[in-house]
């Protein structure tokens, strides 16, 4: 049972505050500029999983957690009972558009309720979803492929069949919406009375058919009280909904599995969440230590007349969390714009086709705020153990004299401006060390985030993407996505480079696929490319010549896939390679390699597949006459702008479809990835440095200012003010000069491993440390280090030695 | 009985040789009494009314206030025994200078959760005449009316009793004068135990008992 | 009811005793109800007591008062008869001795009124009343008083002229009383031939009047003691006086709220101070 005196603890809590208006300035700016750090971080961080994940929603087809795919409406409705499913939709598969138009991009043809059409971002942008019979809503992807203009009332041609028959519609345009290439599949909807017409409900689990014929059946997209541990969920819906084993396939989206974030980003998440937090820690712990060290008289008072340590404590506790209130939504605000300023470049690091979806999202706020406040408290812990365990007697001493603590006497030293400023600096050597670790933080960082961008290594970066000045394929080559096109380089355009005096060299491609008797299953797929000389010298040690000549391939060993269903032949062995006519020619394997050059490949793994590699003129003995998948490039320095401008012109207005990278745009791409840490690290450096100026000039202000009646009792005895400013110069100059020491070997030291560590795991990283950009931060920071204490003095000087000595 | 009894009180400093603040010293003090303190410069009686107030620790000996041994407790009890039972008045006032004058004086009661007496705390101000100044700032008042301030305050939870620590060595002598009149009367008034450490005879001659203390023992 | 409210209701019980109106509000089956009733029986208990303290002081009182009252006419015939025995024809032995009669019911007869007054003030029977007055006319009215017998001493009896509008709080009457008891004792103390000075001056809480003499002053040790009832200094057993004016004369200050101060030096005076407080 406690006495009720909360209310006088607040009262004196709050007023003490006001007291205090410099500091509580000071104290609220270094809150919020560390709840600026987190929520940018935090901001950063969410955007960034935020946009994987909603880039494999994409690609998954949906955003729902769950989806049950080919049920009948019995099971459908058993599911929808479930009491765990918060939400449910559907749609019913009919089949795929088998125009050839459509070959390339898979089309597939469904009814669908709107709710499921949205939450598979397929909802019409313009017009409506389908109502009646001969209506179709579909993506602009499909109606620029069949080369249809975006007009609602448009006529639409389709084929397809439903379990073996076939047919010809034409629909009409009912809605569109803007398609994503980054989707596996591309959908169509028609109206449920097309759908009823065409491809009746079954009523048989397709568990009990031999799995065939698919159309009709609902796929049910699903969504649960939240997504934590949506496997176990799915789990329980499968008891729920009274499910035997094997009868109902339901999946989970894995957009909501695991995150996309890679070891990487979670120590550099880790690494820079502790950097903000020890950041902010050292300043805001140098501001309350000053502070309750400037008030000691005034919490020595109180505990006299009847204060417990404790209460003092809650004094201390309650003004952090009153500046708290002020500095940390203040922080949320300038760090959330931080934040989505930096998105951006940091999407830009993670590459990928991913576009942009901020979210103010309150868990980040939460989160920021969290953090901010748990620095704070940790920060004024020990400032309110100080106010808690004053010495009433200390803090009331008057005529008494001081009790010195240290009965050493230092042995007298020539006094000068100097010595009397290192006396000074050293006096208070926690402080001292606070306002130099604070100083050197951001030192620290942008000495790292420099000596990590200057070990990027282009050439690295170059060669792992193109072996060529040029490489020329259809787009759908250097894109994310399954449907790749492995013959897009015409005639006419390896016509253009050759005139344009363009070394040229091709690799033809193709994905060969053995089925069962019933046309469902692979039963043996393979990777076949053929390949020229320049690009056999990338990977191989065989002599193009018998590569050429003598009937003889290359595979790769690298195999993906669910297991080890492929077996690797042995040197010697004969393959035997089928085209699409089915003549057949058999090779003999002379060479393993370890893989196949992503840069030369069609960057799509197909499961299972065995990659062959054979010649030029193999391949297209083997084929029949075909177009390249893709044609790399080497020109004359002096001609890489002409073939530059030639290809781009191309693919802008003659073949939309070509696609093509160079060298220069790598470059390009490299250097805005450098610029990229470059403004994060320095935008980070930069606040850190704002913060570590705030301590140092926060710790030199107050420290002058506590020290105004010392200082003229010092001139009052012949210390002229010049002596007084040159000894306030030294000890600004002390502070900057232990920062350079401190930075340039421990903290680079330490910068160095973390770099390393991190650093390390970028594949083009080679390390190559600098000093550089400590030393451009010398100058700086020798000068405010100066200025601060001089610009002060000044102010201080304003009033008369007289009037300062009668200060109590 | 004895509102307050030292027992061989000791304090010695380890400063190279060892300074005796404070070397066994025995006094009692009665219900009521006003006793000052009288002693030079570094005699010793400003660490005897600390140890007398609970501020500091002694090496030796004990102090037992209403017959309570004061140094068994824990800092933080000691406080706690501080606010209730002892008043302060120090030479530099030492009022609280973000509150204003009844706050000031309300302030060990209501850090005590109490709700003040209204009666008897307006009795206090009234004899203190500060009856006007009731809502002014510390900084607001004279030397004199801070230190009145103080007073009110060590007297408002009506403590066993009040330490006074050179009250008027702020102060001009006529202004001291009032002071211990004030102190002197509101004693009689609120029948409080005073003590007082000054080393000025004149006000020491105010007092119902002088103890002289020289190199920490009385004489 | 829960711990938190029966402590807080302990709390506001013992406030109530603190200023004496406990009365026991519940009567239930519950503890606190006979915690309640035990309280008022021992607080009705220590009342009892004080009460019982209270009126034997009573009945001392008017002992004393009956005493005094019943001592006044014995008294009085004594002096009245002793006086007549003095115009007659007596022999110097005779004479010396009626003197020595006389003398004795003088002394007995002022020890009396004192008595009585001390004993009126102390049972409150008389109340002093203090009220914001000039202070001039109390330092008159006291000079007044003690001037034919200053005179009579060939002792200076001047008052200096820095009191005017000095204003302070007392009780006419009682103080006029007070502050002669001082100058009377300043009289006594004082050789003959030598000075008595009455002096105000002014302080922001207090009005202050020095009585100074330059008599043979008082040994530190008895600074604290000369006020205490009947106390009087060794070396002035010579001297008239009973030991109790100095007494009356601090209880009728304290009691208008101001108090006495004393400064002295062996040998070459005393001043006392008394301050009278001004709100």
């Amino acid at each position: 049972m406690r006495v009720s005196n909360n209310a006088t603890i607040r009262r004196l809590t709050l007023r003490s505050l006001k007291a205090n208006k410099l500091r509580n300035i000071v104290a609220v700016i270094a809150i919020a500029l560390t709840a600026v750090l987190f929520t940018a971080i935090f901001t950063l961080g969410g955007n960034m999983l935020e946009t994987v994940q909603n880039s494999t929603m994409r690609q998954v087809g949906t955003s729902a957690h769950a989806g049950a795919k080919l049920v009948t409406q019995e099971q459908y409705d058993r599911i929808a009972a479930a009491p765990s499913v918060r939400d449910i939709s559907y749609n019913i598969i009919i089949g795929l558009a088998e125009n050839d138009a459509l070959k390339k991009s898979q089309t597939e043809l469904r009814y669908s309720e709107n709710t499921s059409a949205k939450w598979g971002f397929s909802y019409p942008e313009v017009g409506s979803m389908p109502q009646k019979e001969t209506e179709i809503a579909c993506s602009t992807i499909t109606l620029d492929l069949l080369g249809i203009p975006h007009e609602i009332g448009a006529s639409v041609p389709l084929e397809h069949s439903v379990n073996g028959k076939k047919y010809t519609e034409t629909f009409t345009l009912c809605g569109y919406w803007t398609g994503d290439p980054v989707m596996a599949a591309q959908q169509a909807w028609v109206s449920r009375e097309y759908c009823d017409k065409v491809a009746p409900m079954p009523t048989i689990s397709l568990s009990q058919t031999d799995g065939v014929n698919l159309a009709g059946y609902i796929c049910a997209d699903i969504w649960f009280s939240n997504s934590l541990n949506i496997e176990g969920k799915v789990a329980k819906l499968q008891k729920e909904a009274g499910f035997a084993p094997g009868e109902v396939n339901i999946g989970v989206n894995w957009a909501y599995v695991g995150n996309e974030i890679d070891p990487t980003t979670a120590i550099i998440a880790v690494f820079v969440l502790l950097l903000v937090l020890l950041s902010g820690y050292l300043i805001i712990y140098s501001i309350f230590t000053i502070s309750v060290t400037a008030d000691i008289h005034f919490f020595g008072l109180l505990k006299t007349i009847g204060t417990t340590g404790l209460q003092l404590r809650k004094i201390v506790a309650g003004q952090a969390l009153l500046l708290s209130a002020i500095g940390i939504p203040l922080g949320l605000l300038i760090g959330c714009g931080v934040g989505f300023g930096l998105t951006p470049f940091i999407l830009n690091i993670m590459g990928g086709n991913l576009t942009i979806s901020p979210t103010v999202n309150p868990i980040i706020f939460m989160f920021s705020a969290v953090f901010s406040l748990l620095t704070v408290f940790i920060s004024c812990r020990k400032p309110a153990r100080i106010a808690a365990k004053v010495s009433p007697v200390e803090a009331v001493r008057y005529a008494d004299a001081p009790i010195s603590k240290s009965g050493k006497s230092k042995r007298t030293k020539v006094v000068s401006p100097l010595t009397m400023a290192d006396a000074n600096v050293t006096r208070g050597k926690r402080k001292l060390i606070t306002v130099v670790l604070s100083l050197s933080l951001s030192m620290i960082l942008l000495n790292s985030v420099f000596s990590a961008v200057n070990g990027f290594d282009m050439e690295k970066y170059l060669s792992n993407s193109i072996v060529s000045d040029f490489a020329i394929a259809d787009s759908s080559i250097f894109t994310n996505g399954s449907a790749k096109k492995l013959d897009g380089v015409t005639p006419k355009m390896l016509q253009l480079l050759t005139s344009s005096g363009a070394e040229i060299s091709n690799v033809y491609c193709r994905d060969v696929y053995k089925w069962n008797e019933s046309g469902t299953i692979p039963t043996e797929t393979k990777q076949i490319y053929g390949i020229g000389s320049s690009e056999l010298a990338l990977f191989s040690e065989v002599d193009y010549e018998k590569l050429r000549s003598e009937n003889v391939c290359i595979v790769s060993k690298q195999v993906f896939g669910v297991g080890p269903t492929v077996a690797i032949p042995k040197v010697g062995d004969i393959i035997t390679l089928t085209n699409e006519s089915g003549a057949t020619e058999a090779f003999e394997v002379v060479e393993l390699v370890e893989e196949y050059p992503y840069q030369i490949s069609e960057r799509y793994y197909l499961g299972d597949s065995l990659t062959v590699i054979i010649s030029n003129e193999a391949f297209l003995n083997l084929f029949g006459e075909t177009q390249p998948m893709q044609t790399n490039v080497n020109v004359e320095d002096k001609l890489v702008p002409e073939v530059e401008k030639l290809l781009s012109d191309y693919a802008k207005n003659i073949d939309t479809a070509l696609g093509y990278i160079s060298r220069s745009t790598l470059m390009a791409e490299f250097d805005g990835l450098r610029k990229t840490y470059v403004a994060i690290g320095g935008a980070l450096s930069f606040i850190l440095a704002l913060i570590g100026i705030l301590n140092f000039t926060n710790s030199q202000v107050t420290s002058i200012f506590a020290r105004r009646r010392e200082l003229a009792i010092l001139q009052s005895i012949g210390m002229t003010g010049k002596q007084t400013k040159k000894m306030l110069f030294c000890e600004g100059l002390l502070h900057a000069i232990l920062t350079i020491l401190f930075t340039l070997t421990v903290g680079l030291g330490i910068g160095y491993l973390i770099m390393q560590v991190i650093a390390g795991q970028v594949w083009f990283f080679d390390s190559r440390f600098t000093l550089a950009p400590s030393l451009y931060c010398i100058p700086p920071l020798l000068l405010i280090c100066a200025a601060v204490p001089f610009v002060c003095y000044n102010r201080l000087a304003r009033e008369s030695v007289v009037e300062r000595l009668r200060i109590e | 009985m004895s509102v307050l009894k030292t027992t061989n009180l000791k304090k010695h400093y380890a400063l190279g040789t060892v300074v005796k603040a404070l070397d066994g010293v025995d006094i009692a003090v009665e219900q009521g009494e006003f006793v000052s303190i009288v002693g030079s410069s570094g005699s010793g009686k400003s660490t005897l009314l600390h140890m007398l107030g609970g501020l500091d620790r002694p090496t030796e000996g004990n102090v037992e206030i209403n017959g309570q041994i004061i140094f068994n407790m824990k800092d933080d009890e000691l406080t706690i025994f501080r606010r209730r039972n002892i008043g302060f008045v120090f030479q530099s006032y030492n009022l609280v200078p973000v509150l204003n004058v009844e706050e000031n004086i309300l302030l060990p009661i209501q850090l005590d959760g109490n709700k003040p007496d209204e009666a008897y705390i307006d009795r206090i101000i009234d004899t203190l005449g500060l009856t006007e100044k009731r809502k002014n700032m510390p900084n607001q008042l004279s030397g004199g009316q801070q230190q009145r301030v103080a007073i009110a305050r060590a007297l408002a939870s009506k403590p066993a009793i009040v330490l006074a620590d050179e009250p008027t060595g702020n102060l001009d002598s006529k202004t001291g004068m009032d002071v211990i009149g004030l102190l002197k009367v509101s004693g009689e008034k609120f029948g409080q135990t005073i003590i007082m450490i000054t080393h000025n005879p004149e006000i020491a001659q105010m007092a119902d008992r002088t103890i002289h203390i020289e190199d920490g023992r009385i004489v | 009811m829960t711990g938190k409210k029966l402590l807080q209701r302990l709390d506001e019980m013992l406030d109530a005793a603190l200023d004496g109106t406990f009365q026991a509000q519940t009567y239930d089956e519950s503890m606190l109800s006979k915690i309640e009733v035990k309280m008022a029986r021992f607080l009705d208990g220590a009342q009892l007591r004080r009460e019982q303290i209270e009126v034997e002081q009573g009945h001392i009182r008017a002992l004393i008062s009956d005493i005094s009252h019943q001592t006044k006419t014995p008294i009085a015939n004594i002096a009245l008869y002793s006086g007549l025995l003095g115009e007659q024809d007596l022999t110097d032995v005779q004479r010396n001795l009626m003197k020595q009669i006389a003398g004795g019911a003088e002394k007995l007869n002022f020890l009396i009124q004192s008595l009585v007054k001390t004993s009126r003030l102390e049972s409150g029977i008389i109340k002093v009343e203090p009220q914001l007055a000039n202070i001039s006319s109390l330092i008159e009215a006291a000079v007044a008083e003690n001037a034919v017998k200053a005179e009579m001493k060939h002792i200076a009896l001047t008052v200096s002229d820095s009191d005017a509008g000095i204003c302070a709080k007392f009780d006419p009457r009682w103080c006029v009383e007070a502050l002669s008891n001082i100058i009377d004792n300043a009289i006594k103390y004082t050789a003959r031939g030598g000075k008595v000075t009455v002096n105000a001056s002014d302080y922001e809480m207090f009005a202050r009047i020095d009585v100074a003499d330059n008599g043979r002053g008082i040994k530190d040790t008895d600074l604290t003691k000369i006020f205490g009832r009947f106390w009087r200094a060794a070396e002035s057993a010579d001297s008239p006086g009973v030991g109790i004016g100095l007494y009356l004369a601090r209880e009728i200050i304290v009691s208008c709220g101001g108090f006495i101060k004393v400064e002295s030096k062996p040998g070459d005076g005393s001043i006392f101070s008394v301050f009278l407080s001004k709100v």
